[in-house]
């Protein structure tokens, strides 16, 4: 398995062009009028907005006393809310994702760092998590391009292994109300079963925020060029099984591997979840703009 | 166990490959994946824990082993048999007579020795010499002394059966002499019938009959002219049923003359039992008579029909030579010339030796010095020794009331009654001569009849005019014709009513034309006779290029007293190892087997 290094996933041409685009929110209407843009809700920056009448239970203290003195009625001053667009990227960091394909971890990972680079100029929150046999927070919301390096040196850390507990992991990403935003998870979405991706996604479904699932493949794992008796080694479990593979089975396989890709795009259309395939040897800019014009989160060019 | 062609032992090196194979087999190839989800909803899937792997691998060694073990094994081809019970030689005789075409169901007996010879002779070892010999009526030598098996098996498959009957000891003595040229040897008999005087230790008999027989057949067939009639004739049939029937048969006779049917007769014969039928025909030259018997389930076709031509007859020519001729042996005679039958030349010693040859001399109280050497004689009251006579002339003659037959069977005495004879005795016989004595009065021959010097004779001892009674019956008129008959039974003149027995000599040239029974149904075939001489083998109506035509007829007691299994004798059984397969075949069959196992427990899953 070959050491990435920052070159590797950081593209800064690419990046600069993609500085030019700023996510948008699309689906969640809700959502759409958060991020930096103003909004008719109040909040608790500096900016005054408005006053409205107290009502008993309020907190007392945003009273205007001087205008209760003058009028001698109790009004609320309200102040501008801007609210923040958090980005949460999930990476796959099972097994399965770096072996025995390592170029899947590679794109895995561009994706991350791009899309992270990507809200960093948003001037939105992004939050890194990696999912195995668990979710786990690789880095706290961040905010400003500046910390691009961190997620770079985060991603770099990663360590891949372990088990895929899809369920799991969806079960555990309950991000607060006030992490709305957009949800990308990245992963090659292979479970115990095949199956299991679809299950995952129903507890996707209550995710608050608009997600974006991105399965990351290698040609080999569509059409594997295997023939003959061959000793299979399950890369994440270790399990074995003996096969006699011939160019019948190999079609066969495929028809099960477009079968299942099938299922689970169904299955996130079904959830207003957007999907898209990422194959290892497609040329990323082009997979990561298609992504991005997918109606996801379009900057102005 | 030995076995029979053991230099394909060396085979056994074969062993290796597998063995080598084995031990530097491709393991199967271990891959990396990540999607074995996919692979687990292929059907065909190898899963198994690995001791059971470890236990299939050595198992599939081990059949595969077993497989080569057993094909060169089979190629080897084992037996039983020790090695000290091989002999040097063997020889092989297959009797292909009438009888061996009995059928049990749809499998002759001949097949059926043909079967157990070709199973036995395969399991004898390579380096045994074989013989074949087939033998009817004589025995030929079809491979002598070969170690070529597959010329063995294409010459025994050649010999099929013919309607003629058989003589064993003819082809034992063949054998006999084939078995002293390589010692030890074996003289193997598949047949239907032990040879009784088998006295040799290397004879080894197989008995192929069948276990139910069921059968009759036509045992006597003579056609004659009938007396005092024109196109009219006498057919004598005997029909016998076998011995080994299980109870009584029921047959019908039928006679067809051109094609119309003229008798039907019903029989019910015990078994071994024989009836004899004379049938009157009615019918002209070129006609012919088909005989034909029908019985249910009869196991043999060749004896149950014959088709015989009416023949044109020309008249028996007699010299009757005497100087005192007897007025009833002129009266007897004169009766037999009138019915057109025999034509009689008279003649007295002084004319002696005559001019034209007749078919049969008639001497009367006179014989020649010089016995004739090239015709049948009858001497009636011959009145001194002469040839095969023995005799002295009474001075006295000496009257008999009464007569006996000692050999009532025989051909001169048919139909001849003896109860109210009496005899004067004039001539005293020896009865220490070649000559069978057939009627006796008080202790003196009377009438005897033989054969001298190839020709057959005759002899009365009694004077016919001062007998008693004599004239009154037809026993003496009856005695001459019979008499007239016999003698004269190889004569050119009856040679045409007398049918030929299938296995003779035809003497012809070109093509013989047969009006034939197969067996089943009357056709039609030809012969080309190779040389001058055609050996019959066909039952029926022959008719040669120079327009000569006669009767081929089975006719055999022996061949219709078709033999059921005898106890004691050895079974027909061949030497194979179970179930009617050899050694060999057990062995295919165990290979077969043990690639199908193989099979079901490492490929059934795999595709290719």
């Amino acid at each position: 398995m070959p050491d990435l290094t920052r070159d590797d996933l950081f593209d800064a041409a690419f990046l600069d062009r993609l500085r030019l685009l700023a996510l948008r929110l699309r689906k969640r209407r809700q959502l759409m009028r958060r991020g930096s843009q103003s909004t008719t809700a109040t909040g608790f920056t500096r900016e005054f907005k408005d006053y409205r009448h107290y009502t008993p239970g309020e907190d007392y203290r945003g009273i205007d006393w001087r205008l209760y003195a003058r009028l001698d009625k109790l009004f609320v001053r309200l102040y501008e809310e801007t609210q923040e667009l958090n980005l949460h990227i999930l990476v796959d960091t099972s097994g399965s994702m770096v072996s025995p394909f390592s170029e899947k971890r590679k794109q895995a990972l561009r994706f991350a760092v791009a899309l992270a680079y990507l809200g960093l100029s948003g001037q939105q929150r992004v939050s890194l998590y990696s999912m195995n046999d668990g979710i786990k927070v690789e880095l706290p919301p961040l905010r400003g391009q500046g910390n691009i390096e961190k997620i770079i040196q985060a991603v770099l850390r990663f360590s891949f292994g372990g088990l895929t507990d899809l369920e799991k992991c969806f079960e555990d990403f309950r991000p607060t109300r006030q992490r709305f935003g957009v949800i990308f998870v990245i992963s090659d979405f292979y479970g115990r079963d095949v199956t299991t991706a679809v299950e995952a996604v129903n507890r996707a479904a209550g995710w608050p925020g608009e997600s974006h699932f991105l399965q990351v493949f290698h040609p080999d794992e569509r059409a594997p060029d295997i023939e003959g008796e061959v000793e299979l080694s399950e890369v994440e479990t270790g399990e074995r099984r003996r096969f006699w593979i011939t160019k019948k089975e190999v079609q066969r396989y495929t028809e099960a591997f477009d079968a299942f890709v099938d299922n689970l795009e169904r299955a996130c259309i079904s959830r207003q979840i957007d999907f898209l395939q990422a194959r290892t040897d497609e040329p990323f800019e082009e997979r990561f703009l298609e992504l991005l014009t997918r109606g996801v989160a379009l900057a102005g060019a | 166990m030995n076995f029979l062609a053991p230099s394909y032992l060396h085979l056994l090196w074969i062993i290796v490959i597998p063995v080598a194979l084995w031990l530097f087999r491709r393991k199967a190839k271990r891959v990396n994946v990540s999607t074995l989800l996919f692979f687990r909803t292929l059907a065909r899937e190898h899963n198994e824990s690995a001791w059971l792997r470890t236990v299939k691998k050595w198992l599939s060694l081990l059949l595969t082993l077993l497989v080569i073990l057993f094909g060169v094994f089979a190629l080897a081809r084992p037996t039983k048999e020790a090695a000290g019970d091989t002999p040097g030689s063997v020889v092989c005789m297959i009797d292909c007579s009438a009888s061996m075409a009995a059928m049990d169901g749809s499998t002759s007996r001949l097949d059926e020795a043909k079967r157990l010879a070709r199973n036995r002779v395969r399991g004898l070892p390579d380096s045994v010499v074989v013989s074949l010999i087939a033998f009817d009526d004589k025995p030929t030598v079809l491979l002598s002394r070969s170690r070529n098996r597959r010329e063995f098996t294409r010459l025994l498959d050649g010999i099929q059966s013919a309607p003629i009957e058989d003589n064993a000891e003819a082809a034992l003595a063949a054998a006999k002499r084939l078995a002293a040229l390589e010692k030890p040897a074996q003289i193997w008999h598949l047949g239907d019938e032990r040879i009784a005087k088998a006295d040799t230790d290397d004879y080894h008999f197989t008995d192929v009959s069948l276990m139910k027989v069921i059968n009759v057949g036509i045992t006597g067939f003579q056609l004659r002219k009938a007396p005092l009639t024109r196109d009219r004739y006498e057919g004598f049939v005997r029909v016998s049923a076998s011995s080994a029937n299980a109870g009584n048969v029921s047959a019908t006779l039928e006679a067809r003359i051109a094609g119309r049917i003229a008798h039907l007769r019903d029989l019910e014969l015990k078994p071994g039992e024989s009836s004899s039928l004379i049938l009157p025909l009615e019918g002209v030259h070129g006609q012919s008579l088909e005989l034909e018997l029908k019985s249910i389930d009869d196991c043999l076709g060749w004896d149950n029909a014959l088709i015989a031509p009416l023949p044109k007859l020309k008249p028996l020519i007699v010299a009757w030579i005497t100087d005192k001729p007897d007025p009833f042996t002129e009266l007897a005679l004169g009766s037999l010339i009138e019915t057109g039958r025999i034509e009689m030349l008279r003649g007295e010693p002084k004319n002696w030796p005559l001019k034209d040859k007749p078919d049969v001399y008639v001497f009367e109280n006179w014989v020649p010095y010089e016995w004739p050497q090239d015709r049948p004689v009858i001497a009636l009251m011959p009145p001194k020794s002469s040839g095969p006579l023995r005799v002295q002339v009474l001075t006295t003659q000496v009257p008999y009331d009464a007569v006996r037959s000692i050999a009532a069977e025989h051909p001169v005495l048919y139909r001849v009654n003896t109860s109210r004879l009496s005899l004067t005795q004039t001539v005293f016989l020896d009865p220490n001569t070649s000559l069978e004595t057939l009627w006796l009065a008080g202790t003196e021959p009377m009438l005897a009849a033989g054969e001298f010097n190839g020709q057959r004779v005759v002899v009365t001892a009694f004077s016919p005019s001062r007998s008693e009674q004599l004239a009154l019956l037809p026993a003496y008129p009856l005695l001459l014709g019979n008499a007239l008959y016999w003698c004269a039974e190889n004569a050119e003149a009856i040679s045409e009513l007398k049918p030929h027995r299938t296995g003779e000599l035809l003497s012809a040239s070109g093509t013989v034309q047969w009006q034939t029974w197969d067996g089943k149904n009357f056709t039609t075939a030809s012969d080309v006779t190779q040389g001058s001489l055609l050996k019959l083998q066909r039952i029926g109506t022959w008719t040669t290029d120079d327009e000569r035509s006669g009767a081929c007829v089975l006719a055999s007691q022996r061949e219709t007293d078709v033999k059921a299994p005898v106890n004691g004798a050895q079974v027909a059984s061949d030497t194979s190892a179970a179930g009617g397969l050899s050694w060999p075949q057990l062995l295919l069959w165990g290979v077969l087997g043990l690639l199908v196992l193989e099979s079901f427990l490492f490929h059934r899953q795999a595709v290719y």
